[in-house]
């Protein structure tokens, strides 16, 4: 491989400072939603459109279950499962108190019932909860020795706005998106299996520090949605599609691009122009002040105007974009039923990818972040259709 | 309640290293395919069949058999289905065609599905307990009770909380059946297993081959998961040993630093597990060697470490399937007696000059005793 290896450090320079931060919001969290006691929760399973709440507020990206206990002017307490966890958890830096425990949701629990000093049916705040399992949330639950208040939409407005570490990580994620399809762009070549063309992503990726990815890649002459690789030739006449969102420091991002083998269509070369145009249209509308439903609007015009408005909705798409974890996940997703006002800083990928009908699915999108008159597009550049010789 | 590391006992390790810990991508995102040829569809069909038999002897109307995108063990092992991002339930009966509810309801899900399982009434629920009830329903006979897998640790709670009041009591938990059939293995996941072992074993080479030319650690990680996923693996997760405990690969430096690490490959809906080993020191294999040598029809955890109490080597003992870490785990259950045809992973971990030493090694349990997975 040629990818450069780089062992990247954000530029931050006091990563204490921004971690006292996210502790302060999280308090301000807790506070709006009424309660004074709060655990975090992670049950190591990670989702990539969902916050996740320890990762956020510690640094520490669980393996297995974890949880924090947040109290008001007390220290941070992360229970990790398992010295092994502990161990991780302790070499990312964190000033806050780990402990090694075998159930870190009956230990977060047992803390929590000791602050509360036998008051029963106390409020608790926690976050993440929604994605436990019953046997967890039972632990955590504690059998009602106190009144759990989900607090996951407070905390997503505390920590909407991102800061310069997300920030950074977040550039970053962008930045080896770019190298790993250029990495890709590089070998693909008529013969070769989607298998090896994901693999030679990932390969990239790893390199390049990314501590997760996802990757959608799949090829067909008319794709009908992208999906995991197969095993599929790639031969002329496949379109490859891929939706390549590396994770840096528990932040993703998210291109996605279009490759042609062999000389496309004029349905795919005018299909993927289009969808281009869509993109454009998009990414003027991605100022503050300005509603989702707007950008949405702004990108279903183009479609509208050409008589195609039945493409605007599903099945021939699903979203516009959508925000990523495991921060917050603010806008959320880019449909037009969402109302949401853009603020300035916002992140997400704005991507009209869709079913048109000439040429199927194609995939066209940037990872943008919101601006005070429009949006910036973080890789510089709206993608357009590649084309590997046959 | 709380762990030191200076109380973890020696040999088997207690709760809760009860299998070594890696790191759950957001997605699996290899290859994803049905192959006719070593596993095709009737393999699935028959468990199911022989599971809905076991349940109708119990006085149960059917099985419900959930499972989700971190958890897809089950619906992988009865349908060869890995739930893409949520979860996902099977419905069966005796003498009737299974329904798979799954994905979101786009155009994503349904052509991947059909293309890969054997079950081809797939559907989509918003509410997954009242559509589970409406197929039973459809069934044409009036039923009473449905055996349910994985209900309290597959789904979210709240998705959980709607399927137990839309069965209204009219459930009986079976996990034992699925756990009990799991764990002896037929001769085409012995074959599928041995697949995804020598997979991780290529990808092994891989990593070494790639520090031996140069690469860094990281690199050298990286060029495994190229070699695992590119040798048609499904998923492939890397866990290092450091000082102090352990890694995700990520966590690596790129460095030209000694290293030991399990690789974990997933294909096929099968784990396959290999040492990485990216340093010239001699290697030491005695305790596996040992370890392994007591693996027979009958032993338990008790066996295996007698008399050689004092191993020095903190040992993980499971199964491995479908799951990366199955029934029987001799570390959480150590009265558990070992079956024949199990596949069963002891990973050790032993403190070096470097910080902590991984190595694992797979075996088949068979009625002479064991033998190395190939």
């Amino acid at each position: 491989m040629t990818t450069t290896v780089v062992d990247w450090t954000p530029p931050v320079s006091d990563l204490g400072a921004v971690y006292a931060d996210r502790a302060r919001r999280a308090q301000t969290a807790m506070e709006n939603a009424g309660v004074s006691q709060a655990t975090f929760l992670s049950s190591g399973r990670h989702l990539f459109t969902d916050m996740d709440p320890v990762v956020w507020l510690t640094g520490f990206k669980p393996m297995r279950q974890a949880a924090v206990v947040v109290s008001r002017d007390a220290e941070l307490v992360v229970y990790a499962q398992g010295e092994w966890e502990a161990g991780r958890a302790r070499r990312t830096g964190t000033t806050a108190k780990v402990e090694a425990v075998d159930d870190p949701f009956a230990a977060a629990a047992n803390h929590l019932a000791g602050l509360l000093g036998g008051s029963k049916k106390s409020p608790v705040g926690t976050a993440g909860a929604r994605k436990l399992n019953t046997v967890e949330y039972r632990a955590v639950a504690s059998d009602g020795v106190y009144a759990l208040v989900g607090i996951d939409t407070e905390l997503d407005a505390q920590a909407r706005l991102k800061d310069e570490l997300e920030m950074a990580q977040y550039r970053r994620a962008c930045e080896i998106a770019e190298i790993a399809f250029d990495a890709l762009r590089d070998r693909l070549r008529v013969g070769m299996t989607d298998v090896e063309a994901e693999a030679i992503v990932e390969r990239a990726l790893r390199e390049l520090g990314a501590d997760d990815a996802f990757v959608f890649l799949s090829a067909s002459t008319r794709n009908r949605a992208v999906q995991r690789p197969w095993g599929r030739v790639l031969m002329p006449g496949d379109v490859l599609l891929t939706e390549l969102s590396p994770c840096v420091g528990s932040v993703f991002a998210q291109i996605c691009r279009s490759v042609a083998f062999g000389t496309p269509s004029k349905e795919v070369v005018h299909d993927h122009e289009l969808l281009t145009q869509l993109m454009a249209a998009g990414v003027a509308e991605c100022r503050a002040g300005n509603r989702v439903c707007d950008v949405v609007a702004a990108m279903d015009a183009p479609l509208i105007a050409q008589g195609l408005e039945k493409y605007t909705k599903p099945p021939f798409m699903r979203v516009r974009g959508h925000g990523m974890g495991f921060g917050s996940v603010a806008p959320g997703d880019i449909v037009s039923k969402n109302t949401l006002e853009l603020r300035a800083g916002d992140t997400f990928v704005l991507h009209p990818n869709q079913a048109l009908p000439g040429a199927g699915y194609l995939m066209c999108g940037e990872p943008m972040i919101v601006g005070e008159t429009t949006g910036e597009i973080v890789t510089g550049r709206i993608a357009g259709l590649e084309v590997v010789e046959a | 309640m709380t762990t030191s590391a200076s109380t973890v006992p020696l040999g088997l390790s207690a709760a809760p290293l009860t299998a070594l810990p890696m790191m759950q991508p957001v997605l699996r995102r290899g290859r994803s395919y049905l192959d006719r040829q070593l596993l095709p569809g009737d393999e699935n069909e028959a468990r199911l069949t022989a599971l809905v038999a076991s349940a109708s002897e119990r006085g149960l109307d059917g099985v419900v058999i959930f499972a989700a995108a971190h958890m897809p063990e089950n619906l992988i092992y009865y349908a060869n289905y890995t739930p893409t991002t949520f979860h996902g339930a099977l419905v069966a009966s005796v003498g009737k065609a299974p329904t798979l509810f799954a994905g979101k309801g786009g155009a994503r899900d349904h052509p991947y599905i059909k293309s890969i399982s054997w079950v081809q009434d797939l559907r989509y629920a918003a509410a997954l307990g009242q559509a589970i009830v409406a197929t039973a329903d459809e069934w044409g006979a009036s039923w009473r009770r449905l055996g349910v897998v994985g209900l309290d640790t597959a789904l979210p709670h709240e998705v959980r909380d709607e399927v137990a009041a839309a069965l209204d009591g009219r459930m009986v938990g079976i996990d034992d059946l699925v756990i009990q059939q799991r764990r002896q293995k037929s001769a085409r996941e012995i074959a599928v297993l041995a697949r995804a072992h020598s997979i991780a074993a290529r990808a092994a080479a891989a990593a070494a081959e790639a520090y031996d030319s140069g690469a860094g650690r990281r690199a050298a990680l990286a060029a495994a998961d190229f070699a695992a996923r590119s040798g048609d693996a499904h998923d492939c997760r890397i866990t290092v040993g450091v000082d102090g405990g352990v890694a995700n690969l990520s966590e690596v430096a790129d460095d030209r630093g000694p290293l030991h690490a399990v690789i974990a490959v997933e294909s096929l809906g099968y784990w396959g597990m290999a040492p990485i080993r990216l340093d010239a020191s001699p290697h030491d294999d005695g305790v596996l060697d040992q370890v392994t040598r007591r693996l027979r029809v009958g032993a338990t955890a008790a066996d295996l470490l007698e008399p050689e109490a004092g191993f020095a080597d903190r040992l993980l003992i499971n199964g491995i399937g479908c799951g990366l870490a199955e029934a029987p785990n001799l570390n959480t259950d150590p009265s558990a007696s070992l079956m024949s045809n199990e596949v069963l992973t002891v990973v050790r971990e032993r403190q070096g000059a470097n910080g902590s030493e991984l190595d694992v090694r797979t075996v088949l349990v068979t009625a002479e005793g064991s033998r190395a997975l190939a």
